[in-house]
């Protein structure tokens, strides 16, 4: 099989973007259209896809902007788009909000500037993709893809189009996160060695997953559901109620299981940290299990190790709490996530300032506030499609290295394995007719 | 790698290490027969044992294991009684083995809808010519969706030998079929499928893929560096101007090819362009490095509309050519307040000492404008920024005075401690707070006994309280730990009774062994003022080496007012249970408690025991619940510790939610604890 190549067309716009022109702008106290009335043209147009549990909770962040006008709602399920369009006309005291069923009805026939992608996992990519090639920016909720062939195509996409794309990383946006991974970045820490990563899975859900011993036989498919298009591109299988909502995150099919639902965040403030942004390891060692389950197939109680060109180690496991620890030679730093509060040795380390002359890696006015800001500047937002794509890969490929059990030697500039075809095969999943890349 | 360290409960890894030890047993036996053939019967909603243990064995297996379990598998794939849903499994278990052998069986499958996606899960990544051959052949003799997974499959393998087959369809009469064909040369690239491409005749419905096609092999060019192909999709792209999408991807692929010379096109757009295009037209600036490109766009800034200045100022920035800092300084007194902005983010980047003035003076802007400039003085680079901005320390004006303050604090600039600390005397109050604020951060140990000696001078309120942080963080930052309070120490000998008060709060809160002897023997200091600071610094003691003391004055202070005092120190104490056992934590809230005379303090109560996870502690929130006056603070405090024992003891929780979803009146609590008890029936 031959490999998936990186365009160098995307590349450089990709790497003008990130890596050689420095950091976004900050514009951390104030924010674009703030400012009382918001002209016609600073206006932004939107639409939400996928209008569940995060996609509400990202579609009423976006309504809360001044600046931001939503006229449309997607869904394939009409209970949650019925919920999700009165929200929209209760807001702003009409009954304009225009429903979807299908995204690319909404993609041809609404004007909009930008859409909030908010649908089970595997359906990022190709809905990305279309919105990109349609001129819009996109919010797509994380993980950015749930392969890596799909984030390839999606950050090809957007850099082709020209496209803003805000990953819903949204730790990365917390000030406290970037405070620590600048102490990091400028050595406060001595000399990063490790990144020690705990991504526990003791959350009710995972608890639940783990003790279910119960089949899930097929059932009716409910009448305000078109399951068919749940499923998309993925393999046709009978429906059973908790394939879909909440729980696809833990069927390999749809989701990557904790591996990409935390992973998502927390290795993605590995990366930050660690200055690799626009990179990813050159070697993935992972061991996992799955749960004795006749539904349920993404890993659970792992361990994991990546190492870096530049010598630091990734290391992760199911250890609580839940966060990332930066150790260097002189000290270490803490991450929580969620929340973002900071513990570290010596304590004293979270007293510093980072000064005007040293790596500022920039505050956020928030996940939402800062992708209308990149849509009105065309400044990289906190999260773009580079750093999803890349925090994705590291994720993903931790799945493939459980999956075939082997350690994984990885090129991150031709994006390929290089020690196994069969785990290179596995960047990429097969798509059911008449959906493709 | 490293060991586990997991502390998901017990009982599910009870589960998880037996199901897979069962599963290897069985597999490694004569019993492994019967496992092939249960595969074969397998339909969804039924275990999936035999598939998840033959997953796990694959991982550690030999190369000789690993053929014969492609065997295995490829025997229940070719057998008509197995079931679609087996060959399912069994086709993603192949996807993890599968070799050239696996080509003939998995090709059976490439006909029937859904056996054609799930085949091709092992089939697209066997690395063989066969297996392109027979994609190959299978395109030529299927329909609709088979065939459109087909083509999806050859363009992920890039077979560039499948161009001429794919080029064929792109005339097909099924649209989707059309549609996937175009994608896939798209994917493909090179020559052949861009001149395949420039050449298809389409639907107009399919346009659209077909340009996004062209110009992904247009980059495909650009890469195998044919600059004249790729310029030629790239400019046809932008002449079609409809959709504006496209439009945009040409505009960005002729800067990419053309480099420089495509710089006036974006200047025009900028200036002509709606908003997408302008938009399009800043992104594409990034492709262009260089002096001459940030020149021409710094002086084409004046004559653009505010949306475009906004997006040539941040494309400056991007650039960080601090030669675009006089342009970019003049617009940060533009009339638009958002350029305004933009400007001065702007600024923090390409500025340099020459652009403090203008910083200064915009501090006194409106709100939003001014806060900018000061986060942007806070982070200006380079040298002579910090001398300029000290010269505002002796400014008549106090907004300067107030701004130079907070940038050297920011800045954490130390040569300009004798400037600041000299400010601690200012004729303003505002001026004094900033100047403590930034001697917290600049000034080191050995300044403490000047502060401490200013501090007492300091006026009550908000210069107090800035100049207490101040001796606080300067004295933490002695390096020996002994040697912390030592300053204060010596002081409080010297200080007269209303001295020594602040100096009990500063040493109150540095917490150590010394400073707790002292605060102590304030305790009998024999004077009211101090007695009363001791008490109040007790009672916000950060550990337990407080807890005796507050007991004891929870008892026997003299007046009430400390003795309450003391019982909310004790009782906030209590509220940090990770200081102690929760049996210990206990101990000290039932002595609050009997020491409580108001419901107020019993609310105190209530409140720490709902951190405590215990039966005990449950029990002890129960005995309030037919207190009318400490109802909703016992049902809270039911609330919370009965979640916190769902795990360890889900019997004891249960009851205590069940007893609030029947009693509670408080509508939201009982609605919460009913979701809580359903889930816990649940499990």
């Amino acid at each position: 099989m031959k490999r998936i190549h990186r365009r160098d067309f995307a590349k450089r716009a990709s790497a003008a973007a990130v890596g050689v022109l420095g950091f976004p702008t900050i514009i951390s106290a104030s924010s674009l259209g703030m400012n009382g009335a918001v002209a016609p043209s600073q206006r932004i147009v939107m639409a939400s896809i996928g209008v569940g549990g995060q996609g509400l909770f990202n579609m009423r962040a976006f309504m809360a902007e001044p600046d931001v006008q939503m006229v449309a709602v997607c869904d394939v399920d009409k209970e949650r788009l019925e919920t999700a369009r009165t929200s929209v006309n209760e807001k702003y005291g009409n009954q304009d909000c225009t429903i979807f069923n299908d995204f690319r009805d909404l993609l041809v026939k609404k004007k909009v500037d930008a859409v909030a992608v908010c649908t089970a996992d595997h359906w990022h990519g190709l809905i990305s993709i279309a919105a990109a090639r349609a001129g819009l920016d996109i919010y797509c909720e994380k993980p950015l893809t749930n392969t890596i062939a799909e984030g390839r195509a999606v950050l090809d996409t957007v850099n082709r189009y020209g496209r803003v794309l805000q990953t819903g990383s949204h730790e990365r946006s917390r000030p406290n996160a970037r405070y620590a991974c600048e102490l990091v970045r400028n050595g406060r820490i001595g000399k990063l060695h490790t990144i020690r990563v705990n991504l526990p899975c003791t959350d009710r859900h995972h608890l639940q997953i783990l003790s279910d011993t119960s089949l899930h036989p097929p059932m009716p498919v409910p009448e305000v559901l078109d399951y068919d298009f749940w499923l998309g591109h993925t393999p046709a299988v009978p429906y059973t109620e908790k394939r879909c909502h909440f729980w696809w995150r833990f069927i390999l099919d749809y989701g990557g299981g904790e591996m990409t639902d935390r992973g998502a965040h927390i290795i993605d403030l590995g990366q930050l940290g660690n200055g690799t942004d626009d990179t990813t390891p050159v070697e993935l060692e992972a061991r996992g299990e799955v749960p004795p389950s006749d539904l349920y197939n993404t890993f659970f109680n792992y361990d994991f190790e990546c190492l870096y060109a530049n010598g630091v180690k990734m290391i992760g496991s199911t250890a609580e709490p839940r966060g990332l620890r930066f150790e260097g030679t002189d000290g270490w730093i803490f991450i929580h996530v969620h929340g973002g509060n900071l513990e570290a040795e010596p304590q004293s380390l979270l007293k510093e300032i980072v000064g005007p002359n040293e790596i500022q890696l920039g505050r956020s006015p928030g996940h939402h506030r800062d992708f209308l800001n990149a849509v009105k500047t065309r400044q990289k937002p906190t999260a773009p499609a580079e750093v999803g794509h890349h925090s994705g890969t590291i994720c993903h490929l931790l799945n493939i290295a459980m999956l075939t059990g082997r350690k994984l030697r990885w090129d991150p500039e031709k994006e390929q394995i290089l020690n196994d075809q069969t785990a290179h095969a596995l960047l990429n999943r097969p798509m059911r007719g008449p959906w493709h890349l | 790698m490293n060991g586990r360290k997991n502390n998901v409960a017990m009982r599910t890894w009870v589960v998880l290490p037996l199901v897979f030890l069962v599963s290897a047993l069985v597999l490694a036996t004569t019993q492994g027969e019967e496992i092939y053939r249960e595969m074969g019967g397998y339909e969804y909603g039924q275990p999936r044992t035999p598939f998840i243990a033959l997953e796990n064995r694959l991982r550690d297996a030999s190369a000789s294991e690993r053929e014969e379990i492609e065997g295995r598998l490829l025997d229940i794939l070719k057998s008509p009684s197995a079931t679609e849903a087996a060959k399912h499994q069994v086709s993603r278990l192949l996807a993890l083995t599968a070799t050239c052998r696996s080509v003939p069986a998995l090709g059976e499958l490439l006909n029937d809808e859904q056996l054609t996606h799930h085949a091709l899960f092992a089939l697209e990544g066997i690395p063989c010519p066969e297996a392109d051959q027979l994609l190959r052949e299978r395109l030529l003799q299927t329909s609709g969706n088979v065939r459109i997974n087909i083509i999806s499959s050859l363009a992920t393998r890039a077979d560039r030998g499948a161009v001429p087959q794919l080029a064929r369809l792109l005339r097909d009469s099924e649209q989707a079929t059309a549609r996937a064909a175009l994608a896939a040369l798209g994917r493909i690239g090179g020559s052949e499928a861009s001149s395949a491409l420039e050449k298809a005749r389409v639907a107009p419905e399919l346009e659209d893929a077909r340009w996004d096609a062209r110009l992904a092999s247009a980059e495909s060019l650009l890469q195998a560096g044919n600059r004249k192909g790729a310029a030629a999709i790239f400019r046809a792209a932008y002449k079609q101007r409809e959709p504006a999408a496209l439009m945009a991807a040409g505009l960005q692929g002729i800067v990419a090819v053309e480099g420089e010379k495509a710089l006036p096109k974006l200047l025009q757009t900028l200036r002509d362009g709606d908003i997408f295009m302008q938009r399009v037209a800043a992104n594409s600036l990034d492709l262009l490095p260089g002096p001459k490109t940030t020149a021409e766009i710094a002086g084409a800034l004046p004559d653009l509309s505010p949306s475009a200045q906004i997006l040539a100022l941040s494309a400056l920035e991007r650039r960080s050519d601090k030669s675009a800092e006089p342009a970019v300084a003049k617009l940060v007194e533009s009339p638009d307040s958002e350029v305004r902005l933009v400007a001065l983010g702007a600024l923090g980047k390409l500025g340099s000492a020459s652009s403090v003035p203008l910083l200064f003076r915009t501090v006194r802007a409106e709100e939003e404008t001014g806060r900018m400039a000061q986060e942007t003085l806070n982070r200006l680079p380079g040298p002579g920024v910090d001398e300029n901005i000290m010269k505002y320390l002796r400014e008549s004006e106090v907004p300067y005075r107030i701004a130079a303050l907070r940038a050297l604090n920011a800045r954490r600039y130390s040569p300009a401690l004798p400037a600041v600390m000299k400010a601690l005397k200012d004729d303003d109050s505002a001026v004094r707070v900033e100047a403590w604020r930034a001697t917290a951060v600049l000034a080191g140990p050995g300044e403490a006994p000047r502060l401490i000696e200013a501090m007492l001078q300091a006026p009550a309120g908000r210069e107090q309280q800035a100049a207490e942080q101040a001796v606080q963080a300067v004295s933490e930052r002695a390096p020996d730990p002994e040697g912390r309070p030592s300053a204060l120490l010596t002081a409080f000998d010297e200080a007269s009774p209303a001295g020594k008060v602040p100096i009990l709060r500063v040493l109150g809160r540095l917490g150590d062994d010394k400073s707790l002897a002292l605060i102590r023997a304030s305790l009998d200091a024999g004077n009211a003022q101090v007695e009363d600071a001791a008490i109040r610094v007790l009672a916000e003691w950060p550990d337990d080496r407080a807890r005796k003391d507050l007991l004891r004055l929870a008892e026997k202070a003299e007046t009430p007012v400390h003795r309450i005092v003391s019982l909310r120190g004790l009782v906030r104490l209590a509220g940090s249970p990770g200081l102690r056992d929760t049996e210990e934590t206990l101990t000290m809230l039932r002595q609050a408690w009997d020491l409580s005379e108001r419901p107020d303090e019993k609310r105190l109560v209530l409140g720490a025991l709902g951190s405590l996870p215990s039966p005990a502690a449950l029990d002890f929130a129960e005995m309030s619940l037919a207190d009318e006056n400490l109802r909703n603070e016992a049902e809270a405090a039911c609330h919370k510790i009965a979640v916190s024992l769902a795990g360890a003891h889900p019997d004891r929780a249960k009851r205590s939610l069940r007893r609030l979803v029947e009693t509670s009146r408080d509508e939201r609590l009982r609605q919460q604890a009913a979701e809580d008890l359903q889930s816990l029936e649940d499990q």
